[in-house]
């Protein structure tokens, strides 16, 4: 009875599996050919590899055009430092608004909370010519700190959401019990609470993570020479003179590597995290 | 114990203190852009042309779009790709993770290996699939020669367009759906599956009685969060079809991009933009509601 | 209805034993209740014969054949636990209909079925309405009704009553051993609580540590408890337990003498013994010289209920006594009374505490 199952099971998985690695290993392979080999009939499995993809990305050697004006060492300089702060930044204030969303029942909450979700739905190009305008007048434009603001701005709705849930998952029995022995309530927060919510931050950080690094509408359009991030350098390579394809590839072979190895670290408090509190944190 | 400051505010200060940083935040960078997006739609200024006459034109913009038949047509079809791409992903996200439920050696790399496509930059991501839908060089036409069939223009036909866009979609995104099915899968308390079992359900029953209905509410959450990403969705469009043919593979979003950075009508494209807007902040508030419906029952 | 037969059953996880090697045979019928406290394999005990657990060695048979090999849906047992039980996304009806429904019984067959166990539980006015809105005990009759509808061989209940106010609690252990026995099914009931257990089986599987320390009707248990652990155990209030001396005349505790008339035959050596003596049997109506009766200072009075309990000490260690009559007056702490121990009903044990053979 069992085994006519676990047959179907596994060929369903195996084939998805395959049709999720397949392209991407086709796209490492890619990224290591050269211009001929890759418009060449029938597709080659075996060539000898090209590398000068991985060089213009990387900054090294010669080409000029499509590699940009922006080295490969600044370009993830800028990359770290915009997705780390503003991820950190989405957290922290994440956190801090979760909480009280979840603890205090104060005017407007789910409003607050339907508000923050909101801020997701706006496509990026609706509002990147205002951003721009907005930047240029204060002076942001081309700032790793204008840029890092517009993540944390992009993160924050979901950094509130999945905090929420998971602070809904803390009994406030264990507050009460500190309130009333006489601590503060910032102490039950910060001593209690919070380490009952670490797989939840793990999740929210892994999520604002990955959506920052890959981000490209707003930092294209609100960076130029200093600030240009990862995804918009590797962009590009879609010059003038037609796209360098060795170039793409290469590029997004680099990006993904830094958000596997993240992502494969905080698997387990992702999972958590995607229950958006809907269902609280039981189970597991 | 000290008595530092935190003991003497009272609640009421710790909410607005931890609320306030998030909030200030939300607004200002929502304010600002939003006011400018209504104000805007109701002129016909152009960026380009900052110093020309702009005239207030009220909802000229916004009737003009309205009464477009080609905007229609750019609804109808980014309502077919929204339905297709989403209904994939959900069909065959749901699906997948049906199937992991079951614990067994490896299971743990079969989940990251499922989850790779999402990690993708985007733009990497319609640029590798206009590689693979290539009509000469690429994959997608050799296996299909392989396997007997007839070499198809992907990409320069509509019909077939809108396919491979959301092949490439669906692809980069059914992990989502993968990761909150699980979640919502392992939330279930394992007393009711195994009340399921002891009262004798195969598991196909028991997941169409019991898991399904108690994983909607998170299930709904991903539908509800699909959708507003498709919507959104561009960065597919512009690697790989350019909205092309002319203008058959446009989506609304994409419409807007052409008229806000295309034709630089930034007027026009502030009056779609809030057309738009409405659109998906309506579909989410119906759909918030039923959710807090849904989870009063449960 | 069926037959339980277990053949040294035994759970290892690891290293460590949660079953040790158990033999039981229980009867068609019978309402069994597996007794003790958490952590001494009986819960998990209860989930190998309901199928949920693989036991590491020995066999599970229903009506003499094995059901080892059988997977939970198809061994026809049903299951109540103590917290959730019911689908909360279902009503009361369609609680009860589904496992009907996964049988692939008829439409007309699972009405009639539901109106069977409606009126056998009750429960006509909750049909329509969701588990959440039920207080626990409805709940509980609610999924017992769901277990009962499908005629299971065997009815396992794990702790089904442990999340119940104590008032009801007792409500439910009559409408529970009621319904039992109208039914007729093979019942095993566990539950750390030996009050509940004494109530409502009719043999008692008392378990320690993954082992069966005694199995008998509840009076056996009460009467004759098999070591000192089954005789602290079972009783409320517990069973007075204390090191005695033999010696000629009677029993020494410390410095007082508890006179014996006449020396049963497991005390004819001096030794060192373990006496128990239950509450009930300790009163204050000695006189003294007579046998049993020695005096002692009162050193604690309290009441619990309608009972009056008495505290008192003999050779440094504490013993309790419950007033049998109510019309004598109430103890006062700080006299000394004449206490009478029952000698029929005392019992020995080794030092470490097995029975000695009673007298």
């Amino acid at each position: 009875m069992k085994a006519r199952g676990r047959w179907l099971g596994s060929l369903v998985l195996t084939a998805f599996a395959l049709f999720s690695v397949c392209p991407i290993a086709w796209l490492f392979l890619s990224s290591l050919k050269s211009r001929q080999d890759l418009f060449s009939l029938p597709p080659k499995f075996w060539f000898t590899p090209d590398l000068t993809g991985y060089a213009a990305v990387l900054g090294l050697g010669v080409s000029e055009n499509a590699a940009g004006s922006v080295g490969l060492a600044d370009a993830l300089f800028n990359s770290v430092i915009v997705a780390s702060g503003g991820t950190f930044m989405a957290v922290l204030l994440g956190t801090l608004a979760g909480y009280a969303a979840s603890r205090f029942r104060f005017f407007g909450r789910n409003d607050f909370m339907f508000f923050a979700l909101s801020t997701r739905m706006i496509p990026p190009v609706a509002v990147l010519v205002f951003y721009h305008v907005m930047f240029a007048r204060i002076g942001l434009t081309d700032t790793l700190l204008g840029l890092g603001l517009v993540t944390t701005f992009i993160n924050l709705g979901l950094a509130t959401w999945i905090m929420k849930g998971f602070f809904d998952g803390v009994p406030q029995e264990i507050e009460s019990i500190a309130l009333i022995n006489g601590y503060s309530r910032m102490y039950a927060f910060v001593r209690l609470v919070l380490p009952m919510v670490k797989g939840g931050i793990a999740a929210t950080a892994g999520f604002c993570f990955i959506f920052s690094w890959n981000e490209f509408a707003f930092s294209s359009i609100l960076s130029n020479t200093h600030s240009k991030t990862l995804p918009v350098r590797v962009s590009s390579a879609m010059g003038s003179s037609g796209i360098e394809w060795g170039q793409i590839f290469a590029g997004g072979a680099v990006l993904v590597i830094p958000v596997a190895i993240f992502f494969y670290l905080i698997r387990r408090h992702l999972l958590m995290g995607m229950t958006f509190g809907v269902l609280g944190s039981k189970g597991r | 114990m000290k008595k530092t400051i935190f003991y003497r505010l009272s609640d009421k200060t710790y909410c607005g203190v931890f609320i306030l940083p998030a909030l200030a935040v939300l607004v200002l960078m929502v304010a600002y852009p939003f006011i400018s997006l209504l104000y805007y739609s109701t002129l016909n200024f152009s960026i380009l042309r900052p110093m020309q006459e702009t005239q207030h034109i009220g909802l000229q913009n916004y009737t003009e779009l309205l009464t477009s038949p080609d905007l229609w047509d750019r609804f109808i079809f980014t309502g077919k790709f929204v339905v297709m791409t989403v209904g994939i992903q959900m069909l065959v996200g749901t699906a997948i993770a049906y199937f992991l439920q079951r614990d067994f050696r490896g299971r743990d790399i079969l989940f990251t290996i499922f989850m790779l496509p999402m990690m993708l930059c985007p733009i990497v991501v319609g640029f590798l699939w206009r590689y693979i839908f290539n009509s000469e060089w690429g994959m997608a036409n050799y296996l299909l020669k392989l396997i007997g069939g007839e070499k198809m223009d992907w990409l320069g036909r509509s019909e077939n367009a809108i396919w491979a866009v959301v092949i490439a979609d669906a692809w980069m995104w059914t992990p989502f759906v993968i990761l909150l099915a699980t979640a919502a899968f392992r939330s279930i308390p394992n007393d009711i599956n195994e009340a399921a079992d002891i009262d004798g359900a195969s598991p196909a029953l028991r997941f169409f009685q019991i898991t399904l209905p108690l994983s909607a509410p998170i299930l709904l959450i991903a539908l509800l969060l699909r959708l507003i990403d498709a919507f959104k969705q561009n960065d597919l469009f512009f690697a790989m079809t350019g909205g092309g043919p002319g203008s058959e593979t446009a989506t609304v979003s994409f419409m807007l991009g052409k008229l806000a950075f295309g034709h630089f009508y930034t007027g026009e494209a502030s009056a779609l933009a809030v057309i738009l807007l409405l659109i998906i902040t309506g579909l989410s508030m119906i759909f918030v509601r039923y959710l807090l419906g849904i989870s009063q029952k449960g | 209805m069926a037959s339980i037969k277990l053949n040294n059953l035994t759970m290892r996880y690891g290293n460590s034993t949660a079953v040790n090697g158990i033999n039981l045979a229980i009867d068609d019928g019978e309402f069994v209740v597996f007794l003790g406290p958490s952590g001494c394999g009986k819960t998990t005990t209860l989930r190998c014969i309901a199928g949920l657990e693989n036991p590491t060695s020995g066999d599970i048979l229903f009506d003499g054949v094995k059901v080892n090999h059988l997977h939970a849906s198809a061994r026809n047992v049903a299951m109540v636990f103590q917290f959730i039980s019911l689908y909360p996304h279902k009503t009361v009806r369609k609680n009860i209909a589904f496992p009907l429904r996964a049988r692939g019984l008829s439409e007309a067959q699972i009405v009639e079925k539901i109106k069977w166990v409606e009126d056998v539980f009750s429960l006509s006015e909750v049909m329509d309405r969701y588990p959440n809105s039920l207080p626990p005990g409805s709940r509980q009759l609610a999924a017992l009704a769901r277990a009962v509808v499908r005629d299971p061989k065997v009815l396992l209940l794990d702790e089904p009553l442990s999340a119940i106010d104590e008032q009801f609690r007792e409500e439910m252990r009559w409408e529970l051993k009621h319904l039992q026995s109208r039914l007729g099914v093979t019942t095993i009931h566990v539950t750390h609580d030996q009050r509940e257990a004494m109530s409502l089986a009719d043999r008692i599987v008392l378990m320690h540590s993954g082992d069966v320390v005694q199995i008998g009707t509840p009076q056996a248990l009460f009467n004759d408890p098999i070591n000192e652990f089954a005789a602290h155990f079972i009783g409320s209030p517990a069973m007075n337990l204390a090191d005695v001396q033999v010696a000629s005349g009677g029993l020494m505790l410390g410095s007082s003498l508890l006179p014996l008339g006449s020396l049963p035959t497991p005390l004819s050596e001096p030794g060192n013994l373990r006496l128990g003596i239950r509450p009930n049997h300790v009163q204050r109506d000695g006189k003294a010289g007579e046998p049993g009766c020695v005096l002692a200072l009162i050193e604690d009075r309290y009441a619990i209920g309608r009972e009056e309990y008495f505290q008192f000490s003999l050779g440094g260690q504490k013993f309790v006594g419950i007033d049998k009559e109510k019309n004598r007056q109430l103890a006062e702490v700080g006299t000394s009374e004449m206490i009478r121990f029952d000698c029929a009903e005392m019992r020995f044990f080794t030092p470490d505490g097995i029975k000695v053979v009673a007298p």
